[in-house]
């Protein structure tokens, strides 16, 4: 079932949000597994990512998430991100990429900086 | 695309819509003119007046035309106290009243109208009891809506009449969501003043009226002045073409109304057993109350209110009643219903009307399953 | 069909206002305050007509609130600056229309001063007496009219907004008959507040716009709703706003065209009249509306005269088609000192676009019939 975007999000957003296709738990990694969470409840978001590292690259990634569709999108498009870039390239993710790359509009910013902190927070465990 | 908003509006009856086109062609006169264009015009804004007298059991001459009910509800509170102009004044109204009450309540409060908004109870319900404790010798006016337009709920408005009556305090009752649902007698209920709008009973949008008792008379200080059209309480041009679709719509509902009234009731049964059925952890918001037949609201645990709003694309739904879904401010009915700000924003109003079937409902309720449950499994926090 | 000489009370609905109309009567479109798709695509409609209405009047779209009507519009104006103000005085043209007139009265219930701003036998405003009326005391605000219902007579609100403005009031116009009759501009004319009425120009009845400039503080008169920023609760009556628009982007397009012809004919006409003793064309002098003619015929009762004219097929009025004070003389031409005894026969004619000089002169055959009678 393909629902219309009848409320007219942002192309990038809509069409990660309606149709994700890495939703979900890394039940088995091959490698080392690294999760994290970010959001808060009161902000009425939370965002989990999880990555199976193996020799230094990403071999998987899966994300769940609660919250607005921005919230959601911002999972999708990170878990792609994550799956297609070095360890090395992390640091270098700002909210303003995400928020161009999905278009993201101002009152929803706060959705691409929960995205920065979630990867931020992935690079410090990897570091750790 | 599947319309369930049918409490934010109808679509206008074609019949409506075809009574009113000569009033938007030839027969151009304005109302208020002596001539043989005014004349005709005068006599069909006439009848159309009787015809929605007769849905709500009133005299012609009791109804006052308006630009639609938000105009109806400040006529009716602002003109009830300021024809009075008593020091101190007090009025009881609820929380859980439309904006178009509420704000015209809060608007006399900073010129020294005292006002008691009485809380509903655990079904969202205002009691008849705890409407006459709030009375105090200032009371001049009770605001309560008939039905309320988030949940369906009905008020006790027809027990609360006849002793407001008795210690002389006038009643106006918003009857938006009930006129055209369930019977009403205003003859028989002695309300004083009564709001009702077109475009909630399948009539155009941008017509209301205000029902102002003649014995004994309701008597209210205008609110827009100049020309003295009805009866001096409302001037302005009237928009025929208006005020014929209305006329029109009512007649049309006051028949329908038997027919549609049960049927509708069985569909929105039928939705809410599919949905409970099938999903663990929602909540239907009333249900225990007496309701009004087109509304079902209810709430989703464990989702985020946006979210399944947007994913419900294919629905016209709304989420809260549509004029706070604009200002997305939480719904205050369904806080008193005990529902936090987060599962009061993951609600949804199903409301129902004459073009909704039975395999609409099915589908609507298949499309939330699937999205909550969608949803669900997306959602780190949810464990099933 | 009559003949119909009455377009300043009302005009029909343009056919082709009524077409860009008919999809959002019998469309899907829902209520225009609501999130969803129609929803969405009905508050584009509304927008699209605010800044057609806008443009009629040389204003911005973010200035215009949707109303009910002409009345609303005055009502909103008067009241919502005197709700957000301390009450000072209020001044209003003395041939405003009524709902000008009675609505600022009203105010006096509340403590305003009110006075009447008087104007000349032609019933232009008496300057000096304006000014020396701004001169006694705080004024929060005027109401003066561009253009006269009845006598079509055009005021000078420019200089009215200087003289207002130089003594710290905002100038309310009820410029109802004069947009899309004359060039009104809401910007160069120096005006705070401006109604607009959509059934005057070939639009829709029931509803109307106020301008309201940035500075203006105003509180609404229909609480409830964050629509119209606020200042207009109620849900949008989407099919009327798309139809005020149409019909005020034709007006503005065929303005020069229909003023033009409207003028002729009343000279017409005009020229026509003179030619019957007894006579008295009102404000003859002063500027005039090209489409508003209002005369008495001496010695005849207004009121018959209607009545006669009505039964041979013409629809004119004597002024303004108010259900109040019927049978009473004018209060604009009290107002412009003429006497009672005059006023009670007057007679309005008002052309519209589709007027032809065969209709006007059945009109004056007719009325020479009558006179001669
Ligand atoms: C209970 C209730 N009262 C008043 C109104 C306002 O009516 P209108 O849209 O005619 O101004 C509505 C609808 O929005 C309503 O549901
Ligand atoms: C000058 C003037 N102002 C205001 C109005 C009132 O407008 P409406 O008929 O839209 O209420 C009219 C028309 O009757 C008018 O001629």
């Amino acid at each position: 079932m393909s629902a219309p975007n009848a409320y007219g999000y942002p192309g990038p957003i809509w069409a990660r949000f309606s149709a994700p296709t890495h939703v979900g738990d890394l039940d088995r990694p091959q490698g080392r597994l690294l999760l994290v969470e970010v959001g808060s409840p009161s902000a009425k978001s939370l965002l989990r990512l999880q990555l199976d590292l193996v020799d230094g690259g990403v071999a998987a990634a899966r994300f769940k998430a609660y919250g607005c569709p921005t919230t959601i999108a911002v999972g999708e498009w990170l878990a792609a991100w994550l799956e297609h870039n070095t360890v090395a390239r992390w640091p270098d993710l700002h909210a303003m990429q995400i928020r161009e790359a999905l278009e993201i509009p101002d009152d929803r910013a706060h959705c691409a900086l929960m995205g920065e902190d979630a990867v931020r927070a992935l690079h410090q465990q990897v570091a750790a | 695309m599947i319309y369930l908003d049918y409490a934010a509006t109808t679509p206008l009856d074609p019949r409506a819509l075809e009574a009113m086109l000569p009033w938007l062609r030839d027969h151009y006169g304005n109302p208020a003119s002596d001539h043989a264009l005014g004349r005709e015009a005068r006599a069909a804004v006439e009848q159309a007046r009787a015809q929605v007298a007769a849905l709500i059991g009133a005299r012609a001459d009791e109804i006052v035309w308006t630009s639609g009910a938000t105009e109806s509800n400040n006529l009716a509170i602002k003109g009830a106290l300021e024809f009075r102009a008593t020091r101190n004044a007090h009025i009881v109204t609820s929380r859980i009243e439309h904006k178009a009450v509420l704000d015209t309540c809060r608007h006399l409060e900073t010129q020294g109208v005292r006002v008691t908004y009485l809380r509903p109870d655990a079904e969202g319900r205002i009691g008849v009891e705890q409407v006459l404790q709030a009375l105090t010798p200032e009371t001049v006016l009770v605001s309560l809506m008939w039905v309320n337009n988030e949940i369906g709920v009905v008020n006790p408005v027809e027990t609360l009449a006849p002793l407001l009556r008795e210690r002389g305090i006038l009643f106006h009752v918003d009857a938006v969501q009930a006129a055209g649902k369930l019977a009403i007698d205003l003859e028989r209920t002695p309300i004083d003043l009564l709001s009702v709008s077109a475009h909630k009973l399948y009539g155009p949008k941008g017509v209301g009226a205000l029902f102002v008792r003649k014995r004994p008379r309701a008597r209210l200080a205008p609110q827009l002045h100049g020309g003295g059209h009805e009866q001096g309480m409302r001037s302005g041009t009237l928009a025929t073409h208006q005020v014929v679709g209305m006329g029109a719509a009512a007649e049309l509902a006051g028949a329908a109304m038997a027919e549609e009234a049960p049927r509708v009731v069985t569909l929105r049964d039928r939705l809410w057993q599919r949905l409970s059925k099938a999903l663990p952890a929602i909540h239907g918001n009333g249900l225990a109350a007496e309701r009004a037949p087109h509304i079902l609201n209810v709430s989703f645990e464990g989702v985020e209110g946006e979210s399944l709003r947007a994913l419900l694309g294919d629905l016209a739904i709304s989420s809260g009643a549509a004029c706070s879904s604009a200002t997305r401010e939480p719904s205050f009915v369904l806080r008193a219903l005990g529902r936090d700000d987060e599962l009061a924003g993951a609600s949804l109003r199903f409301s129902l009307g004459r073009g909704t079937t039975a395999e609409e409902i099915e589908q609507a309720a298949a499309q939330v399953i699937q999205v909550v449950h969608r949803l669900r499994e997306w959602s780190p926090g949810w464990r099933t | 069909m009559p003949v119909y000489l009455d377009h300043n009370a009302t005009t029909w609905v343009d056919p082709r206002v009524l077409d860009a109309m008919l999809p959002y009567l019998s469309g899907p479109y829902g209520n225009a305050s609501s999130l969803h798709r129609y929803g969405r695509a009905a508050r584009d409609a509304v927008e699209t007509a605010r800044a057609q209405v806008a443009a009629l009047v040389g204003a911005q779209p973010g200035e215009l609130v949707w109303t009910s009507g002409g009345t609303e519009a005055n009502n909103l104006a008067i009241k919502g600056v005197a709700d957000a103000a301390v009450a000072t005085r209020v001044l209003y043209g003395i041939t405003d229309h009524p709902a000008v007139m009675e609505t600022a009265e009203s105010l006096q219930a509340r403590g305003w001063g009110v006075e009447a701003v008087a104007v000349d036998h032609e019933g232009v405003v008496d300057w000096p007496a304006f000014e020396a009326q701004l001169a006694r005391g705080p004024v929060r605000l005027v109401s003066l009219m561009r253009a006269n219902n009845e006598t079509g007579v055009i005021q000078d609100v420019a200089r009215a907004a200087r003289l207002a403005h130089a003594a710290g009031a905002w100038l309310h116009v009820d410029a109802v008959q004069a947009a899309g009759k004359i060039p009104v501009d809401f910007t160069a004319l120096g005006c705070d507040l401006m109604s607009l009425s959509s059934h005057k120009i070939y639009g829709p009845k029931g509803i109307g716009a106020l301008l309201v400039s940035a500075e203006v503080e105003l509180l609404p008169l229909h609480h409830g709703g964050a629509q119209e920023r606020g200042l207009r609760g109620g849900t949008e009556n989407v099919a009327a706003i798309v139809g005020f628009g149409v019909a005020a982007e034709l007006a503005q397009a065929e303005l020069d065209t229909r003023a033009a012809q409207a003028l002729a004919l009343r000279e017409r006409l005009e020229a026509g009249l003179r030619n019957i003793r007894g006579i008295e064309i009102f404000g003859a002098a002063a500027p005039r509306l090209p489409n508003t003619l209002q005369f008495a015929l001496h010695g005849y009762d207004g009121e018959a005269l209607l009545m006669q004219l009505d039964r041979k097929g013409f629809a004119v009025s004597s002024g303004s088609a108010c259900a109040s004070g019927k049978g009473e003389p004018s209060h604009v031409l009290i107002g412009m000192g003429i006497p009672r005894e005059t006023a009670k026969g007057a007679v309005r004619v008002s052309l519209g676009k589709d007027n032809t000089a065969a209709e006007t002169d059945q009109f004056l055959t007719a009325l020479k019939a009558i006179a001669a009678a």
